[in-house]
């Protein structure tokens, strides 16, 4: 792989991320225009906009789930068009879900030792022997396991199964399990969805200590108020069209983007 | 009853199970350690796919032709090359795990059910390469003459040597399948699998290769079956084509359905099932008389409309309706 991924790679382009004129069609229907930006390392992006205007697109697009159908997407100056989602995964991408895509039937701590495996995958023969190496990697799993849920403040019973935990510790354990792939870049499908306002905080205050830890995450939110709080930078895409990209003070004011989102009515 | 007092049940019902199976030749007559052996070569395939079928969510309809790859390299290759029938196995096995390699790393990358697709050709391909390379598989008439096992001097000309070998083999099996289904590889199969709660979206991206993923049980699913059939060849000391046609593939498919798709154990029974109400019915109705295979599709039929879980999940289910507790799909 890693060859494959050499010959890809482009010198000149040491951005973070790079999204060159990307465009989605479905059959016909064009989901995504030429959007294109940039993100610089440990910057929190939000992508707003109406429902429709091609924002989770976007990031399926990022993510390796859907094939782009134009233009170019260069993360860390490595072409990611055409990789499938467990490499982009490899190379340091993690995401979450708008709902959620939790694994309900298996525990806690299984949601997240998930992630953690292809750090250190033993090879089918120990496993299936279950010597000692194999033990001893199940071990491990489950103590940086433990160690990432206790870091987004998940202190439960490790065993408790995952579709008996409240939105707000589903949407905990998903970035959980996003961690523990060892992200450099965090795409985040409306993590708040459904949560309530102190709830809405935890989680706020979570996406801003990410950040200092050296994460850079892109942000896909209806709620204006966390948009606005947290965000250095917002992409506002509307039919599929980026109309704006600025600082959150500046799209406060933006007249497109007013009209097209915020309504009329707010000015 | 507490947990102590289940647990020390469970010892002892272990205990007697192991106890009669080591035992049973000892009073049983060769016609019976004949069936027996079936049922265990059958369980062998059976375990296989279970782990295919119920775990990693593909259909395999070449089964049966990886059961005849085992037993026709292991035949060949022993005869011909006048080396250890062990051997023989061990080729047969690889043989029959690098085709599934190729097949499963080219059509387990698709989601869907492309692999019942290509496993019915595959099926189909082989059945008529055995058929008709007559120079190496002796065409209609088969393969005579091929050696039984033999450990140093001894050689396994019993019956009863062969059913403690399958024994061996099948409680080896077991134990590999049962580790795997528990270790890494058993939570990812569980995190891709829709229809126990898991996603298979969110574990791409969590960086699972599913595709590899399932490749590695078809694998392992086919060296099962090869082994099942080498074991089968070096027995019998004679193959011919038919037992592994596309409708051999077919009833290991039906064995695990009836038996229950999401337990090992379920092939096992299917396997007992199968061979065990195949041997009632010819013993009471004399002969072949095809009526066994109407009862075993009544059955089938029978299974999928009120246990779709399979045999396996009877006592519970009686133990449910005991309760007056309903299963969480009711």
């Amino acid at each position: 792989m890693n060859e494959t991924l050499l010959v890809r790679q482009n010198g000149s382009n040491q951005q973070f991320l790079e999204l060159k004129e990307v465009s989605k069609d479905f059959a016909g229907l064009r989901a995504v225009n030429e959007v294109k930006f940039n993100v610089r390392k440990g910057e929190i992006i939000g992508i707003i906009g109406p429902n429709g205007a091609g924002k989770t697109t976007l990031i399926n697009m990022i993510n390796g789930f859907l094939p782009v159908t134009k233009g170019e997407i260069y993360f860390k100056g490595l072409k990611l068009n055409g990789l499938p989602a467990y490499q982009i995964c490899a190379l340091g991408v993690a995401r979450i879900f708008q709902n959620k895509q939790i694994f309900s039937n298996m525990s806690i701590i299984e949601n997240v030792m998930i992630g953690i495996h292809r750090r250190g995958q033993v090879g089918l023969l120990p496993v299936m022997l279950n010597l000692k190496q194999a033990r001893k990697k199940e071990k491990q799993y489950f103590e940086e396991g433990s160690e990432i849920l206790s870091r987004v403040g998940i202190n439960l019973n490790p065993y408790r199964l995952a579709k008996d935990l409240s939105a707000k510790e589903q949407t905990l354990l998903g970035i959980a399990r996003g961690l523990a792939c060892k992200p450099m870049l965090f795409l985040l499908d409306e993590p708040v969805a459904g949560l309530s306002i102190e709830e809405i905080y935890t989680v706020a205050n979570l996406i801003l200590s990410l950040r200092k830890q050296g994460l850079t995450i892109i942000l896909i939110e209806h709620r204006m108020e966390i948009v606005m709080g947290i965000c250095d930078r917002l992409i506002v895409l509307n039919f599929g069209q980026k109309i704006a990209d600025d600082i959150p003070e500046k799209i406060r004011e933006n007249k497109q983007v007013i009209s097209a989102y915020l309504g009329e009515k707010l000015i | 009853m507490n947990w102590e007092d289940i647990k020390y049940m469970r010892v002892v019902i272990w205990g007697m199970l192991t106890i009669l199976l080591l035992l049973l030749p000892l009073f049983t007559s060769r016609y019976i350690q004949s069936i027996l052996i079936f049922i265990e070569i059958y369980s062998l395939v059976a375990i296989g796919l279970c782990l295919l079928t119920g775990f990693a969510g593909q259909i395999s309809l070449a089964q049966g032709a990886f059961y005849g790859i085992g037993a026709y390299t292991s035949a060949i290759i022993s005869l011909r090359l006048d080396i250890s029938p062990f051997l023989g196995m061990v080729c047969g096995a690889s043989v029959a795990g690098i085709v599934a390699y190729v097949l499963g790393k080219r059509f387990l990358r698709i989601r869907g059910f492309y692999l019942a697709l290509i496993t019915f050709g595959f099926a189909l391909f082989v059945d008529n390469i055995f058929y008709r390379f007559d120079f190496l598989t002796g065409g209609h008439d088969g393969i005579s003459g091929i050696p039984n096992f033999s450990i140093g001097g001894f050689i396994m000309n019993k019956d009863f040597h062969y059913y403690y070998l399958l024994l061996v083999a099948i409680s080896f099996a077991f134990f590999l399948a049962r580790n795997l289904l528990r270790s890494e590889i058993g939570r990812e199969m569980r995190a891709v699998d829709l229809f126990t709660g898991g996603s298979e979206i969110a574990s791409s991206a969590l960086g699972v290769n599913i595709g590899r993923l399932k490749t590695k049980i078809f694998v392992i699913a086919s060296i099962y079956a090869a082994v099942a059939g080498s074991i089968y060849a070096h027995y019998m000391t004679h193959i011919h084509p038919q037992p592994f046609d596309i409708s051999s593939s077919l009833l290991f498919l039906t064995m695990i359905v009836i038996g229950g798709i999401k337990s090992l154990w379920g092939g096992i029974i299917g396997a007992i099932f199968y061979i065990g109400s195949r041997e009632l019915i010819s013993y009471f109705m004399g002969g072949a008389t095809g009526w066994d295979l109407i009862v075993y599709a009544l059955v089938f039929l029978l299974v999928l409309m009120f246990l779709p879980e399979g045999l396996i999940s009877f006592p519970q289910k009686i133990y449910l309706n005991q309760a007056g507790k309903t299963t969480p799909y009711e």
